[in-house]
Parts: C-alpha cells; structure tokens; sequence
C-alpha cells in the first residue's frame, strides 16, 4: 500500500485489506499476515479504523497480525495505541 | 626457695608453690625444650623471677614458645585452662586472642622491642564462653646469647575498670540528657537516643507503658528502624510480674520470636534480658517497665543485672519528675484562672456596690436643690443628712474596694507619667471650699514640676484626698497646708494642719488598717480608719514612703515621697494614655467634707470639677446628644450641667460669642441659652445660629425669666425652637432638652434620607449605590463600614448560590471582607437572606458566639458592632442585606435599626430600578447579537469577531461589524460606529448594515466607492450623521482594499510585525461632503492578518489616541503567532482599562490565506477532496521548519481535525468553508487552530460506534492540548504542541481493538 489513506478512500483500503486476507488462505489458516504500509505518508482516523476491522478479522480466523509502518504511519498507530502492531 | 641447687631448676619448682610443683610435673622431656636440667639461664632465671614475683606474668620460650605462668596470672587470667595450659604452645593456650596477641609476640622477638597495650579489649575464652575482657600489658624479648628467645607478659587485668568507666559515662550522659528533660516526651526522647549510643553494656533498650488489657504500648526503643524486632513477644508472659513490680530476667530467644534481634554494638544478640519495673513512687500497679538486653560478652550476673536496674532508675526518675513537673504547671495555671475569677468577682462587686450609691447620690442631689428652689428648709434637713450620709457610705465602699483591690494584687495600677504639680493642685483646690467654709485657712503651694512623676492618677487622687479629709477631719481651726515639691530625687508631697495631732505612741500605728485613733477629738467620729492605710499602701506601690510627724495639740504633717523616674515600676504596669476623670469620687469626698462643719446653713455648692468635662471622642457619642449651655452665671451653668450630665454630654460657655465659635468648631446637637447675657443676647445668638445653612435644623432652647409672653414669643419668631421658664424644675428641663433633641434628630436624619433617595436616583451600578449610602451613614449613625450584599441581580442566569457584596470603604483583596460569599454561609450579611429579619451583633464576643467565621475579620478591621437588615422586593423575596459596622465603643439601639430599616426600603426600590435597567439591557444585547451574526461563504480567509458591551451602561451601543462574501474569491468586511446609544442607535446601525452590503454587492465593491453609495443614502437618514464606518475587501493575490469615514485604521500583522494602515482621514457619514479620496490598496503577505476595530478599543479618557494606538501594536505583536480567533481574545483583553472599556468595542479580524516565517493560513470549502491538497501544504509547511517527529505528529492531528470538520462541520451548512491556522511562537511552541462552522462532535456521540471516537483521541495523543470551542458561529478546534519535546504518546488511551 502506497500513498495516503485518509476518509476519501479509507473504505476502498478496508475493502483491499479484507481480500487480501481472504485470499492469501482461501481454507486453510494463515499463520501470519503482514500489512506493508511503509510506502503509505499519511493515515488517517479513517485509515486506522479499516485496520482494525481487517485486524478482527484476522483475528477471528486465528491469524496474527502485523504491520510493516513508515514513519508516519508508526507514529500514528502508536497514538491509537495500537503499536503492538508494529513490533517483531 | 634455693637458688643455687644444680638439679635446681626442679627444686626451685618444688618449692615455688602449687604451680611450681604443676609446671615440674609437665612432661618436659616430650617438648622441644626438653628436661629442665638442659634449660637455659636466662629461662630459669627468668621463670625464677617471674614465679617468684605476685604481679601477673607469663612468658613463652622456644620453638613452640612454650607457656610459662604465675599463680597470680593463673588466678586472674588463665582460669579453666590451668593447668592445661602449662608447657603448651602459647598458640594453643591462646588460640581465640592469636590474632591479637600473636603479631605482637611476634615483632617482640623478631625487633627485640616490647610491646605495650593499654586496655585492650580482648575476647577470651577462659571461662567456657567469649568474654570481652581489657588489659593493660607488656611483651618484653627474653635473650639467650643475645639473640630474643621468648617473651615475658607481665599484664593487668582492666576488665572492672574498663567496664566500670563505660557504664558510668552511659549513667551520666543518661543522667545529664534526663536532667534536661521537663516533659515525659523529652525523657523518653532523651532515652532513646542516649541508649542507642552505649549500646554495649545493653545492646538493646526499650520502655513499655503496660496496660490492664492487650498489649504494653512502646514508648521509647534504643534500636534503630532496621531491625525491626518487636520483643513484644517474648516479654508478654512476664508482663503481669511486671505490672506487680517484678524484676524478671528473661531469655532472648532464638530463632522465631527471637530472629532480628537487635545487635547493639556487638555481633550477636544477646542471650538474656531483664525487665525492671519502673516504680514512680506511688501505690498500685507499675504502669512502666524497661526491658534491656545484656551484654551477650559478659556473664549475666549481678553486676549486669545491677547495671540495667541503675539505668531503669534513672529513667524511672526522671519521669517521676517529669510528671511532677507537668502536674505542678497544672496547678500553677489552676491557680492563676482562680486568681483571674477572683479579680473578675472584685472588679464585678464594686461596680455592684456603687452602682447603688451613685442612684443614691445623685437623686438626693437633685431632691435637695429641688426643695432648696422650694425653700422647704425642714424637709431640706432631713435630705441633707441622706446626703451626706450616703456619701459617706460611697466612700467607705471606695475605699474598701480600693483597698482590697490593692491586696489581692489586683494591681491595675497604671503608671502614667504625670503632672504632678498640676494634677495635686486641682485635686486640693476642690477642698478649698470646703475647707475654708469650716472656718481654717488653706494654703496650697504646689508649682508646677519640672519634671513629670510616674503615678496612676486615680490612685493618686486617692492619696490626696485621703490626706486632706484626715486634716479637715482632724482640724477644728488655724490651717491646713498642702506643699509639694522635689527633694532628694524625690517628689514629696506634704500636708500640715495645726489639728489635734496624734501621740507619740500610735504615730506608727496610724498607717494600720482599722487603726482609730483614741485621743481624737475629730469633727465627726465616723470612718472605718482604713484611709491612711491605703494611702500607705498606694505609696509602697509606687515605690515610695508615707511618714509622719505629729505632736498632740499643735499639729501634724504627713509626707508622701515618690521617687522619680521609671525605673523602680513594673514595666508591664507602665501606661502612657491621658489622664482620666474623677469627677464622681472628688464629689464624695466634698460633700462628706462639707457636711462636717455643722454651722454651714447651706450644703456648699463647689464647683464641681466636671464643669467643662472633656467630652469624649468618639463619634457614637452623638447618639447621646450633646448640649452646649451657654449662660454667664456660674451657679447656673453648674447646676444645669448637673442635671443634664447624666444623660448628655454637656459643654458650657459663658457668652454667645464663644458659643458660636464652638459651634463652628464642635458638633453640638442642642443649644441650651439664657437670654440675658452680657455682650450679645440670647436673640441675637438664635439669630446668628440660624444665618448659618449648616445649623438650620440646629434645635435651640431658650432659657427666660418672667417677662411676658412677648419676650417668648420673639425669641421663637426668631428661630428658637423651645423655651423654659426660670426657675424650672430638673425634670422639665431634662425633659425638654430630650424632646428637642430627638426631634433634631428627627429632621436631620429625614433630610439625610431624602438626600440619599435623591443620590440613589442617579446610581447605575451597586458599587456606585453603596458609597452613596456609607456616606449617609457615616454622618447619620456614625458608621465606620456599610456593606451591601445582593444575589444576583439579572434574572436572566440561573440562580445561583452566590451573593455579591460591595463594601464602602473598598476592601484591599487580601485582607478585607469577602466579595462573594455563598448562600447560607455563616456571615452576619448572609443571616438576614435567611431569615428575613436584621441581624444585630453587639460586641465581639456575641460575633464569636454566632459568626465564628467572620470573627477574625471583624477584629482585624477593628469593628465590634454591627446592625443587618434585609432587603425585601415587593414580592416579599429577600434577596439582599444592607449593614452598617460600627467601630468599638458604639452599643446600636433601637434607633439605629429603625433608621438603617428606612434606608434599606430607600435602597430596595433602587434596586429595582437596576434590574429593570438590566433587563432592558440584555434585550439589547441579544438583539445586537442577533445582529451582529455573521457568516461567510467564500475560502477567502478566517474570520474572527468579538463584541464588547461598555461596563456599568445600562444601554446598547451602536457598534457594529459585518462580514460580505462578494466572491469566491473575495470578501468584504465592513465595521462602524452609530451615534448614540439604545435604541435608536441600533436602528442606524442595522439600516447602515444593510446599505453597506447592498452597496457592496450589488454596485462596485471598491470600497471608496461602497462608502460614496452609502454615504448619499444616509444624508437622508436621520440619526446617521455623525457615524463612521470603514469598508475593507479582501481580494485575490492577497491584496487588500480600504476606505473609512471617520473610522480608525485597521491594524496590519504580517509576519509578526503590526502596523496600522494609514490613509487620508475622511469625514463621518452625513456630513455631505464631497468623498474625493481614493481607497488604499496594499498587498499583503500571506497568513497576514486584518484587524478592524472601533475606537472603544484605544480611547482611553486622559490619554491620547496615540498611546492607543501604541498600546494595539504592542498587543498585536506579543499575540501574532495564535490563531486569529485567540489572537483578537488577547489583543481585547490586553487592551482592556482595569474598570473595563467605557465605551463598547467592536473587532472584526481576517487571516489571509497563505505563509509566513512562522504561520501558515488556509481556507477552503469544505469538501473531502480539499483535504489531501491541505495535507500536503501543510506538509511542505513543516517540513521547513520542525523535525520530522514534531511534524508527523502534527500532521496528523491536523489531519483529523480537518477530516473532522469536513464530515461533521458542515452538517449543518451544506457549502461551509474550513479554516487552519498554523503558527509557530519563539518559544517552540505550534498552535494550530482548525474552525468550522458547524458543531463538532464526537464521533462516538453520533452514530455510538466506537470506531468513530477514534479520531478525537488520537489528537489527544498526539498534542499537548486539545480545545475544542463551540460556539453559535462555528467551531474551532485549538492544538498545541512544544516541540522539539515531544512527550511519549499516553499510555491511558487504550487500544480499540
């Protein structure tokens, strides 16, 4: 995920999220997934919001969850207080 | 014993005693040294001298440095060991002490140099167990063919001695610390710490309090806070032997109960521990117990046991004597309240005792001068006697009150530094009457001195009159003289008569209480005899001496001699007030000496000393009423002002020319005048007194003989109020001055009252109401504070529990009465809310009994009375109080309420008038308000507004402003000044709103231009002349346009530095003048802001437009770097005068779009698609001028807001604009402000789903502070940040997840 997500295009980023989670196992679970937003220069509340639904979906199909954040984005989970996400 | 024997050595051993036989009997031959024959001479020799000799030695030889003794060292030191220890290696015998003695022994034989220790402590093992034992020793070298071959000890056994030292200094310094101690506390303080230091003999201390039930309490322990040990423990099964006055020694316990037990100065604990009892010499059970642990290095024996006892005495002393201490202080302030009741009943009693008297005296006084006016001589016999008679009693009260008083050490004596020659002078003349109407010559020579004589006046007084009456009373003819003078560094004073004289034999006696004199043939035979002993005791008092000399028959002379100067008085005695009157006793002692001489026809009338009395000063006096009498004969003056004194204050002159002056000078309240007087009459008096304005309502009474009505009548025609008759009775009189004066009071507080309405009419505020209201009762009830306290007077807030107080005279912050107090608190201004009904308060202790909360600010202030009534509408509401506070010394009466009730009324109905003037005024408010609402459409910049009505005026004022959206990309703001205020002036102003925004949008919005439109338009719109208004557009690129009329210049801010912008001057509206002047045109920078403003804002009265003027650019600068909505907030507030703005104050600023060195600026519509251009101007904005951890916290934040304002903000306004501010301080500091003009809600609020809060919190997070301002026009949202600090983002948001 490159670029900005801010609430003009946060449903479309929450749409892209839950697929690509659906798809990387379509039956079996997936141990881990990863979301890359190194690329990403701005997340809104809007942004952080689609994670977190993506996130309880993961959860619920037993997958851990981890993002790869960029500085910015690093900062802002970390105010949401979910920098958990965040470490190895 | 044989020296010289061969085999020798063995027979010397034989016979040196029982441990010459044992040290033979070793098995020589099985230790390197072999048999005794092969020893050495210098080891026999010296094992000769050593076992010959009864100091306490050893020695050691040879390899093994094989141990030799003596039998006194056997005895002292070796004990169990022997005879162990004999031929051993010394290593072996004394293998515990080897690292102590072993170096030495060591370097003796290796230096051939002795050793010497003085009391060393040295831990033996002699006994079965570690002891700690001292000894003074020498390890000298013992030489065989020069070379050292072994060692000789001689030692001293110090253990006694050094154990003996150390437990005596711990006893001293004990002994010492508890000596010091004067309370139980400090005993056991002292304890502690005493024993913690010598914590060897006993390593551990403590004291217990034993109870009946549960646990002893621990009053002292000698452990510190590391260990924690509670022997509580293991010492509980012994407590009952304890509280029975048992000694118990116990065992330490170890392990459990008995683990971190305290050490003391050693490495272990100890193993026993005694409990003493600590006995405070009463009967009983023991309440105390100390517990000490003993020395785990010594046996625990007597002496350790002793010692531990001696201690517990020790303690057990001191606080006996501690106790004995606090019980004795006890009794001692016991005695002292018993004194001060004591003294309190004397001082009660005599006020008992007089009061009669006096209601005695002075009615006979008047009866007698009544019937004497009569002539009814027979009657007037009988009186006389009452009177004289009761003077006589009065006296003999006096002075055995006096004398009482003097005994039970009342001592109320104040010294003064006195006149001495003045003071006695008067108090002599007042007998001269008497005295020479008795027939005898009185010769008073008593100067002035040169120097004042320390006294108390009226114990003074005392002295001379006892003296004198004694000489009147013992005198039946020739003379009495009084001198005095200065003699020896004294003052004497001394009384001679040539009277009977009194014997040798009693001259001593006579100053003895109850003394009478036997020989005397005496005018009367009356007295109690106790007057010369309390002139005696007077003069002992003031450190001075009575003495007299006498002989039968031809005279006596007392002397009294003070000693000048202080120093011989008690300092606390020492009092430099004013002297006090003595009218009242003076005229016992007259009359008493007047009624001796029985040949006197008539009862002597002197001149009494309160002719002329000092009046006292006090305001509350008035309240008495103050008569001046003016009358030329002496008689009559005397007689009026006696009966008028008891009731009035009374000041006389002797002709009119002086009343008037005193009048001038004086507040009199009655003019009391005889009407045939020398120099001027009593017309010409009423006459002048009525010329005067000021003493119009001065009551005058006239005093007339019988000379026919016409005379009364003149003199009322001329402005008297009343006459009187001579001769007239004292009651008529009394009578008639008391009507006249009420009524004078009368009229004078009416007209007061009238004033105060009239004042009360004209007031606007309540602050302004009370001083007009202090003043009135200042001059009419002599108030030294009015406080007026009211609820809240707008009905338009919620009642609230507060109620305002306004005090006269103003109160400093800190130290005066409160300006706010809350509803039911417990201030005697409060009580009245409650209940309905005035509060009165008549001295500090009735303050102290209901309103213990005001107490302290009563006093500090120095009141001591005070009278509350409410405040009552017509409703029957009591919302308000009205209290006066008087000064000490003032009583207030029923007339004071009554007065203070009437006022209140006065004061209600001005109120009134208030609430209504405010209600009026709110309605215009919110009208103007309504008014004044502005909106704006076009991005073109952020706009902030403010308001201001004047304080304290009552009506709205014509100030306006207007916002006009032209363009998308233009806007005009548009600000003005209507003449005049209320509602007329907002008709103008609304119709001059109008004509600008029509003219605006509809002709040309060049602003010279707008103002020419609506300049014609108000020539024909009455009202208008005179206003001014300025017009500004905003334009694209940033550039701005403005023409005024009349209107100061608007302020420029561009990048911190303010400026005014400066035009040519063009007249008001309406003056129909030629409007020839072009706009000014300027371009600005970006994110400058525009400020527009009346002129409510830099006037000031007193100052020059140019210190405004100065003082807005100061203030602009110093707020440059804030949003613009905060900006116009502090720029108000700095401008603000301390009493507020008088004049209202309208301020309209604009940012423009755009950047400078420290502020971005950015308006837009509010559309989702805006938001991302924003973010990255924002972006590029920080990227110049903050880190990147500072700048993506703010980014994002913004970024919220902003998100947040274009999905909630414009809700409610479909094409809202959005603004944000970014500014940058020198201090590091961003502020970033994001407005809207919708509501800002949170997310969480709307639509309940958690996810939505989100945004909210995660500024929270990111920022240092949040704001969020809603308000009617919009919202703004403020952000802070410090950076380059930035905090850890908070741990107390929690994760929604």
């Amino acid at each position: 995920m490159t670029g900005e997500v801010d609430l003009a295009n946060a449903n479309a980023f929450e749409d892209e999220l839950l697929e690509a989670l659906h798809s990387a196992a379509p039956d079996e679970r997936v141990a881990r997934f990863t979301v890359d937003l190194t690329g990403v220069s701005y997340l809104g509340s809007d942004g952080i919001r689609a994670l977190v639904r993506a996130h309880r979906a993961a959860a619920g199909m037993g997958t851990e969850w981890r993002v790869e954040p960029s500085q910015i984005v690093g900062v802002a989970l970390r105010a949401a207080g979910l920098g958990q996400w965040t470490e190895p | 014993m044989n020296l010289d024997d061969g085999g020798g050595v063995h027979g010397f051993l034989s016979g040196a005693g029982e441990i010459g036989r044992d040290t033979a009997a070793v098995p020589w031959s099985d230790t390197p040294l072999g048999p005794p024959a092969s020893w050495p001479l210098t080891l026999t020799t010296a094992l000769r001298i050593m076992l010959s000799s009864r100091f306490s030695m050893w020695m050691a030889w040879g390899p093994e440095l094989t141990f030799f003794c003596n039998e006194a060292y056997r005895r002292a030191t070796l004990g169990k060991k022997y005879p162990w220890a004999i031929g051993r290696p010394a290593r072996e015998v004394w293998k515990e002490i080897w690292p102590d003695i072993g170096p030495r022994i060591e370097s003796v034989l290796r230096t051939g140099s002795a050793t010497w220790d003085d009391t060393l402590m040295l831990f033996l093992e002699r006994s079965g167990y570690r002891e700690e034992t001292y000894h003074t020793f020498s390890y000298s070298p013992l030489l065989d063919d020069g070379r050292p071959k072994g060692m000789l000890c001689v030692v001293t056994e110090e253990t006694e001695r050094a154990l003996g030292q150390r437990r005596l200094a711990t006893l001293t310094e004990l002994s010492t610390q508890l000596a010091a101690a004067d309370t139980e506390s400090n005993v056991l303080t002292a304890v502690r710490h005493v024993m913690a230091r010598h914590d060897r003999d006993l390593p551990f201390c403590a004291v217990y309090e034993l109870r009946e039930n549960g646990d002893p309490a621990l009053l002292a322990r000698s452990w510190s806070h590391d260990s924690r040990h509670d022997p509580v423990e293991w010492i509980r099964p012994y407590l009952e032997r304890s509280a029975r006055g048992e000694e118990v020694a116990l065992e330490v316990p170890r392990g459990g109960a008995g683990s971190d037990v305290p050490l003391g100065g050693w490495d272990r604990p100890p193993d026993h521990a005694v409990l003493v009892p600590l006995r405070t010499g009463r009967e009983g059970r023991t309440t105390r117990a100390f517990l000490a642990g003993c020395n785990p290095y010594r046996p625990f024996d007597d002496t350790a046991v002793g010692f531990a006892r001696l201690v517990a005495e020790s303690i057990a002393a001191a606080l006996s004597t501690a106790r004995a201490f606090e019980e004795e202080r006890q009794r001692r302030e016991a005695l002292e309240d018993l004194d001060r009741v004591k003294t309190q009943f004397f001082a009660n009693v005599s006020h008992e005792f007089r009061t009669p008297l006096t209601l005695i005296v002075g009615p006979v006084a008047e009866l007698r001068t009544g019937l004497e006016m009569l002539g009814a001589e027979p009657l007037l016999e009988e009186l006389r006697t009452v009177e004289r008679n009761a003077g006589r009693l009065s006296k003999m009260v006096n002075a055995l009150l006096d004398f009482s008083a003097l005994q039970a050490e009342r001592a109320n004596a104040r010294f003064q530094p006195l006149p001495l020659g003045t003071v006695t002078r008067e108090l002599a003349e007042a007998f001269r009457s008497a005295i020479e109407r008795a027939g005898l010559e009185f010769a008073v020579d008593v100067p002035d001195l040169s120097v004042p004589v320390y006294a108390d006046p009226d114990l003074w007084e005392k002295v001379v009159l006892n003296l004198l009456s004694n000489a009147l009373k013992f005198t039946l003819a020739g003379r009495i003289e009084v001198t005095q003078q200065l003699r020896d560094g004294k003052a004497v004073l001394s009384v001679r008569d040539t009277g009977v004289g009194i014997p040798e034999d009693e001259q001593q006696s006579v100053f003895e209480r109850f003394h009478r004199s036997s020989a005397a043939r005496t005018r009367s035979i009356e007295g109690s005899g106790i007057g010369l002993a309390l002139v005696s005791e007077i003069a002992k008092l003031h450190g001075g001496t009575i003495s007299v000399t006498s002989t039968p028959d031809v005279g006596s002379r007392f002397e009294v001699a003070l000693p000048l100067g202080s120093e011989h008085l008690a300092a606390h005695q020492m009092d430099s007030g004013s002297t006090r009157t003595a009218a009242t006793r003076t005229a016992a002692f007259i009359t008493e000496a007047a009624g001796w001489d029985r040949s006197s026809e008539r009862a002597p009338r002197p001149d009494p000393p309160h002719a002329g009395v000092e009046r006292s000063s006090r305001p509350s006096q008035r309240r008495g009423g103050t008569v001046m009498v003016v009358e030329d004969n002496a008689d009559m003056r005397a007689y009026i002002t006696r009966v008028l004194s008891p009731e009035f204050t009374v000041r006389t002159v002797s002709d009119a020319r002086a009343a008037l002056s005193v009048l001038r000078e004086e507040p009199i309240d009655l003019v009391l005048s005889d009407l045939m007087m020398p120099g001027m009459d009593g017309f010409e008096l009423v006459r002048q007194i009525r010329a005067e304005e000021e003493m119009a309502d001065l009551p005058v009474v006239l005093l007339t003989a019988h000379a026919g009505a016409s005379e009364e009548l003149r003199g009322l025609n001329m402005g008297a109020d009343d006459y009187l008759l001579k001769p007239f009775k004292a009651d008529e009189l009394r009578g008639r001055v008391a009507a006249r004066l009420a009524a004078g009071v009368e009229r004078r507080e009416r007209r007061a009252v009238a004033a105060l309405v009239g004042e009360l009419l004209r007031v606007r505020a309540p602050g302004e109401m009370v001083r007009f209201i202090h003043e009135f009762a200042a001059d009419a009830l002599g108030a030294a504070q009015t406080t007026l306290a009211l609820e809240d007077i707008s009905e338009a807030r919620d009642r609230n529990d507060d109620v305002r107080l306004f005090h006269c005279p103003l109160q400093e912050p800190e130290h005066g009465f409160p300006s706010t107090l809350r509803r039911g608190s417990a201030w005697p201004m409060i009580e009245p809310l409650e209940t309905g009904s005035p509060t009165v308060v008549e001295d500090l202790e009735d303050l102290a009994a209901r309103f213990p909360v005001a107490l302290a600010q009563l006093e500090a202030s120095g009141y001591d009375a005070l009278v509350s009534v409410p405040l009552v509408r017509a409703t029957g509401e009591v919302n308000g109080s009205l209290t006066v506070l008087w000064e000490e010394g003032y009583e207030p009466g029923e007339a004071d309420r009554a007065l203070l009730a009437r006022v209140a009324a006065t004061v209600t109905d001005a109120l009134e008038r208030l609430r209504v003037a405010d209600r009026e005024h709110r309605l215009f408010v919110s009208f103007q308000e309504q008014l004044l609402n502005i909106e704006h459409r076009a991005p073109v910049g952020i706009v902030a507004a403010r308001y201001r009505a004047a304080s304290d005026l009552l009506m709205v004022g014509g100030d306006w402003f207007d916002v006009i959206t032209l363009s998308e990309s233009s806007l005009g703001l548009c600000i003005g000044d209507a003449v005049g205020k209320g509602i007329a002036a907002a008709r103008v102003m609304a119709l001059l709103r109008a004509a600008v925004g029509a003219a605006a949008t509809s002709t040309s919005n060049e602003p010279a231009e707008v103002l020419r439109n609506v300049d014609t338009y108000a020539d024909h719109l009455p009202g208008s002349l005179g206003a001014t208004l300025g017009y500004l557009t905003v334009g694209p690129d940033v550039e701005i346009s403005w023409a005024s009329a009349g209107h100061p210049p608007p302020l420029l801010l561009q990048d911190g530095v303010a400026s005014l912008l400066d035009h040519a001057a063009q007249p008001p509206l309406g003056a129909a003048l030629s409007r020839d002047v072009p706009s000014t045109r300027r371009r600005v920078c970006g994110a400058a802001v525009v400020l527009l403003y009346t002129d409510g804002l830099v006037e000031r009265r007193g100052e020059s437009l140019e210190a405004g003027f100065a003082r807005l650019v100061e203030s602009a600068e110093r707020w440059a770097r804030l949003p613009v909505r905060s900006f116009v907030d502090h720029v108000l507030e700095d401008l603000e005068p301390a009493g507020g703005f008088s004049d209202d104050v309208a301020a309209l600023a604009v940012r423009l779009p755009g950047a400078d060195t420290r502020s971005l600026a950015l308006s837009f519509s509010a559309v989702p698609a805006n938001v991302r251009e924003v973010r990255d101007r924002l972006r590029w904005w920080l990227r110049e001028r903050c880190d990147e951890a500072t700048a993506s916290h703010v980014l994002l934040a913004v970024g919220e807001a902003v998100s947040n304002a274009v999905e909630h903000g414009t809700r409610d306004e479909p094409k809202g604009v959005v603004g944000v501010e970014v500014n940058v301080d020198e201090n590091g500091e961003i502020v970033a402000a994001v407005t809207d003009g919708g509501t800002w809600l949170d997310g969480a609020e709307t639509s309940g789903d958690p996810d939505r809060g989100r945004g909210l919190a995660i500024m929270r997070a990111l920022m240092d502070t949040v704001e969020i301002d809603r308000g009617p026009l919009g919202s703004c949202i403020t952000l802070r940040i410090l950076s380059p600090r930035i905090m850890a983002l908070r741990d107390e948001h929690q994760p929604m997840s």
